[in-house]
């Protein structure tokens, strides 16, 4: 009897170990998605990359061009916040705050998006 | 004592306990394993800009870079062949001429006209592609948007009649019978490069692709898991502290479009333009509306009829739908929701705040 259950433990630890390590990598792969990072691209070039995850205090990017911008930047959500454009289009885009969305301003040639795969969603109509 | 006996009892049963210790190893590989293998062909994102709009593409496929570049080529083509602003386009050659001469165009072009048409005949102009002349006085989205003065606009409204225009199928080539008419397709172009992108895709056999041209949506294939694709739509009244959407609608194919007045608009004087024009009037169509999504296996189609419900509202659409084979949403000023019944399955309103009145 004495015998039986000490190997039994052995096993019981070995599976426990195993299921532990098996956690561990799920865990590290929720923490790996775990940003929202936003991609500001004017001329189709990336000009830069916010984590929104990382934010503390919103502030303000002023994006020159032929249409002078301004982003918000602010925890966990970006916007268009002011445009000199003639059709103020990108100020309606809304608060960008889940992958898979995005915001335009094409009198200016900038493009908010927020990148990485969004499982709720594959796109979203005009 | 114990630790002998222990010894001996390891050794004499090693065999089943390390077959044991194999198989949960080989569980535990498999769980992982299943993990990666899901994902095979992950996704591969990319936006441009083309046709004057955002353009963002989704693919499962190899050499994704390539496919994607290779598209926004095809769209930019596309582009000079039926946008009123490229001076050697289909289009502007068809303004630019007199009435009574036939012009050669592409079979492309011929198409779109082709049923630009029959959906104006059907909808008695509520979708006008003849629409230049109004749309260019009112020049939304540009940098001479302003307000017409009531006698320019009756001035422009004889010329914005589509009967002027004939097709010959066979020779290819259109006819005006009146030297004034001229054609803006800016409204079904998105709903155009959407059809050439996914017939790009099943031509190079891509497992899957989603396609975004300015709001207009195209899909292709089905992703890893054979899930339906998953189409938010846009809310009309949009603000800090809405969600962007308020609603999914589950596709397995097909092309959606959205029209709305939140789309392109100004404000002058306190009072509110939209550039959903009548032909009748001149002016911004004036309704309850705040947004039209069609859904149908043609992207031009899905455009066109998207303009042309919002135009003549739920009622109407019903027999305009079902001749063109489509369905629709209509979402009123109210945040009632008009849908057709055949989304009654696959319509997920994710804003309470929206509620279904009427499936049609």
């Amino acid at each position: 009897m004495k015998i039986k259950k000490s190997i039994l433990k052995d096993l019981i630890l070995a599976s426990l170990l195993i299921f532990i390590s098996l956690v561990g990598i799920k865990v590290f792969y929720i923490n790996y998605n775990d940003t929202l990072i936003a991609v500001i691209e004017q001329n189709n070039q990336e000009i830069k990359r916010v984590n929104l995850k990382d934010v503390t205090k919103s502030y303000y990017l002023d994006i020159s061009s032929t249409y002078p911008t301004k982003i918000l930047v602010e925890p966990g959500k970006i916007s268009f916040y002011e445009s000199t454009c003639p059709d103020k289009v990108c100020e309606h885009y809304g608060k960008l705050s889940k992958k898979g969305q995005f915001a335009v301003c094409l009198p200016a040639k900038v493009i908010i998006r927020i990148i990485g795969k969004n499982q709720n969603i594959d796109s979203i109509t005009g | 004592m114990c630790f002998d006996i222990n010894k001996t009892f390891f050794k004499k049963n090693i065999k089943s306990l390390l077959f044991f210790l194999l198989l949960t190893l080989i569980a535990s590989l498999l769980i992982i394993a299943r993990g990666f293998f899901k994902r095979n062909i992950s996704a591969f994102n990319m936006a441009g800009t083309a046709m004057g709009t955002f353009i963002n593409q989704t693919v499962y496929c190899r050499d994704p870079q390539k496919i994607c570049t290779e598209t926004l080529n095809i769209i930019k083509e596309l582009e000079n062949k039926i946008s009123w602003r490229v001076k050697e386009s289909d289009i502007a050659k068809i303004n630019s001429k007199n009435q009574n001469s036939p012009i050669t165009i592409s079979p492309e072009t011929l198409d779109i006209l082709d049923v630009s048409i029959k959906v104006s005949q059907a909808t008695n102009s509520a979708f006008n592609p003849a629409i230049l002349p109004l749309s260019k006085l009112w020049d939304f989205g540009g940098n001479n948007q302003r307000v017409p003065t009531e006698q320019e606009i009756s001035n422009v409204l004889p010329y914005l009649n589509i009967q002027n225009l004939t097709l010959n199928k066979s020779a290819c080539s259109v006819t005006k019978k009146d030297s004034k008419l001229m054609l803006d397709l800016g409204s079904i172009g998105k709903g155009t490069a959407c059809d050439a992108a996914v017939n790009y895709y099943e031509d190079k056999k891509i497992n899957a692709g989603i396609i975004c041209v300015g709001g207009t949506i195209g899909v292709y294939g089905h992703k890893n898991d054979t899930t339906p694709w998953k189409i938010a739509i846009r809310n009309p009244f949009i603000t800090d502290k809405t969600d962007v959407s308020f609603a999914v609608l589950d596709i397995d194919s097909g092309f959606i479009s959205t029209s709305g007045a939140y789309e392109r608009n100004f404000t002058y004087n306190d009072k509110f333009y939209h550039h959903i024009l009548s032909s009748r009037t001149g002016y911004p169509i004036e309704n309850n509306l705040a947004s039209v999504t069609v859904y149908t296996s043609n992207g031009t189609l899905s455009d066109i009829l998207s303009t042309a419900c919002y135009v003549i509202g739920p009622d109407k659409s019903k027999s305009i739908l079902k001749e063109f084979n489509a369905q629709a949403l209509f979402v009123d000023k109210d945040k009632k929701v008009v849908a057709s019944s055949y989304f009654k399955d696959t319509l997920n309103i994710t804003d309470s705040s929206f509620v279904v009145s009427e499936w049609i």
